[in-house]
């Protein structure tokens, strides 16, 4: 299966495509739109500034490429970290920006959310709670942890909410909409447990590839 | 519940894995890439790895180092050593680490700080700040401040744009006596962000009282785990039994183990051992 990750100067690509690999799909790191055609999937990791991101999203030419194989052509995806906030309506990192708008919820300051005092950014392994149609998280141990490490999340995203994690607060940690899927947490940075949930997107995107041949 | 983490500390010295003795002496343990995967294989939380002559050395990270760690690394790889600019920093971050850690340029120039913050986010940024025994900031760079209290330097980090603060204490670094409790928590009261604690892992116990009597979010052990095999799951089942929240992800738990003083697993039974002959243990897919 071909992945191809997005390239805007911000993200791990690294350890995506090399998680990707290791679940033997054939990642491609695209770093013009052109990177995107024939994809079977494509992933938008995240490390970075909102602001940052977004205006180099636009600068390449990503977003509205992205929209319109994402949501138009229903490429399945799966954004990672500050690849899912970038799915939100707006964000205040960096200076208030407005995203991808996929999701119809805003990003938020972590700390805005909290009612415990703890250090922020939430740093470490936590544990997610599922609703009960998540297809990413089949075949997790009930205790599985994922490693976060963001200073902002999306609080709600309504119906598209597949997981919420607790970390002073109740926040978003995984989407699923369709062919879309967004995680808080890093996969590619949460060992064993990670990797079984790449190996489910795969195993999704496959199924909807199908389906639309 | 917050799990603790315990942090793989792996020093590098002339493209070497060293064990640092008092940051003035060091014996040589093998390639770091081969301590990042067993750390990983068996279970470590993250993993930090720092270049403590690349600074001196001027001529900036070793990213061929960083790539060849990175690519058996499947945990959270910070790197730090020879930072001086926002390009160094990116240039390890596309070389496969996830945070990238300055320690000379976090003194002699604090606005990278705010730089690193602004282009990759603040949870990309770890300060880190080597100590000593009064609870000043060490540093061996002449241009750097004398006397800065550890704790304002931490909180300057902070404010400044870093994520993390990595404490080590340079008369703890290889001494196995244990963490040096009282400055950390008093450099974790002046932060609201979370802390790691490395300098003085010699025994599992110094571990837990660094997670349970102190309010740092992560123990940072170095020389303690090259030295046996499944060391990280041993360490993590003794913690566990001590009561300290930690992830065990591994298909080895240790769970079943009793342990000596020196927190050593201790041999099994010999019919536990004779029934485990026939046992058959599901191979885990991924």
């Amino acid at each position: 299966m071909r992945v191809a990750i997005v390239d805007y100067g911000m993200g791990n690509l690294a350890s995506v495509s090399q998680a990707f690999a290791t679940l033997g799909a054939a990642p491609a790191v695209a770093a013009t739109p052109s990177g995107l055609t024939g994809a079977d999937a494509i992933v938008l990791p995240g490390v970075g500034s909102f602001a940052r991101a977004m205006a180099n999203l636009t600068a390449r030419g990503f977003a509205d490429s992205l929209t319109d194989r994402v949501i138009r052509r229903g490429v399945p995806f799966l954004g990672i970290c500050l690849g899912m906030q970038l799915l939100a309506r707006r964000s205040p990192e960096g200076g208030v920006t407005d995203g991808l708008g996929w999701i119809d919820a805003d990003v938020v300051p972590l700390a805005s959310l909290m009612t415990q005092r703890l250090p922020v950014p939430h740093v470490g392994w936590n544990r997610v709670s599922l609703s009960p149609k998540s297809g990413l998280f089949v075949g997790q141990p009930e205790d599985a942890t994922l490693y976060f490490d963001h200073e902002y999340a999306i609080a709600d995203a309504g119906a598209a909410t597949a997981a919420t994690c607790r970390y002073g607060a109740t926040f978003c940690a995984a989407i699923e909409r369709g062919n879309l899927f967004a995680v808080q947490f890093h996969p590619e940075k949460s060992q064993r447990a990670g990797l079984k949930l790449l190996r489910r997107f795969l195993e999704a995107a496959g199924d909807t590839r199908r389906d639309a041949a | 519940m917050q799990l603790k983490r315990i942090v793989g500390c792996i020093a590098v010295k002339d493209g070497r894995a060293v064990q640092s003795l008092g940051f003035h002496r060091w014996l040589p343990l093998g390639r770091p890439q081969i301590a990042a995967r067993y750390l990983d294989r068996w279970g470590i939380d993250e993993i930090v790895v720092l270049d403590i002559d690349a600074t001196a050395r001027g001529n900036g990270p070793d990213r061929d180092m960083v790539s060849r760690v990175a690519a058996g690394c499947r945990v959270p790889l910070t790197v730090g050593g020879g930072i001086r600019s926002v390009d160094d920093m990116r240039a390890v971050l596309r070389h496969g680490a996830d945070k990238v850690a300055v320690n000379s340029a976090a003194l002699l120039t604090p606005q990278m700080v705010a730089e690193g913050a602004a282009e990759f986010g603040r949870q990309c940024i770890v300060a880190s700040i080597d100590t000593d025994s009064d609870g000043t900031v060490f540093s061996r760079h002449p241009d750097a401040p004398k006397g800065l209290d550890a704790a304002a330097h931490a909180a300057a980090c902070a404010e400044r744009g870093a994520g993390e603060i990595l404490l080590n204490s340079v008369p703890r670094d290889g001494a196995r006596g244990g963490y040096d409790l009282r400055l950390i928590g008093r450099v974790c009261g002046a932060i609201s962000v979370p802390l790691i604690a490395v300098g003085g892992a010699g025994h599992p116990d110094h571990v837990r009282a660094v997670l349970a009597d102190t309010p740092a979010a992560a123990a940072g052990v170095g020389n303690m785990l090259n030295h046996g095999e499944h060391s990280v799951a041993v360490l993590k089942a003794w913690l566990r039994r001590a009561g300290v929240p930690v992830r065990i992800d591994t298909a080895f738990t240790y769970a079943e183990f009793d342990h000596d003083e020196a927190g050593r697993i201790a041999r099994l039974p010999d019919a536990v051992l004779a029934e485990r002959f026939y046992q058959e243990i599901e191979q885990d897919v991924i």
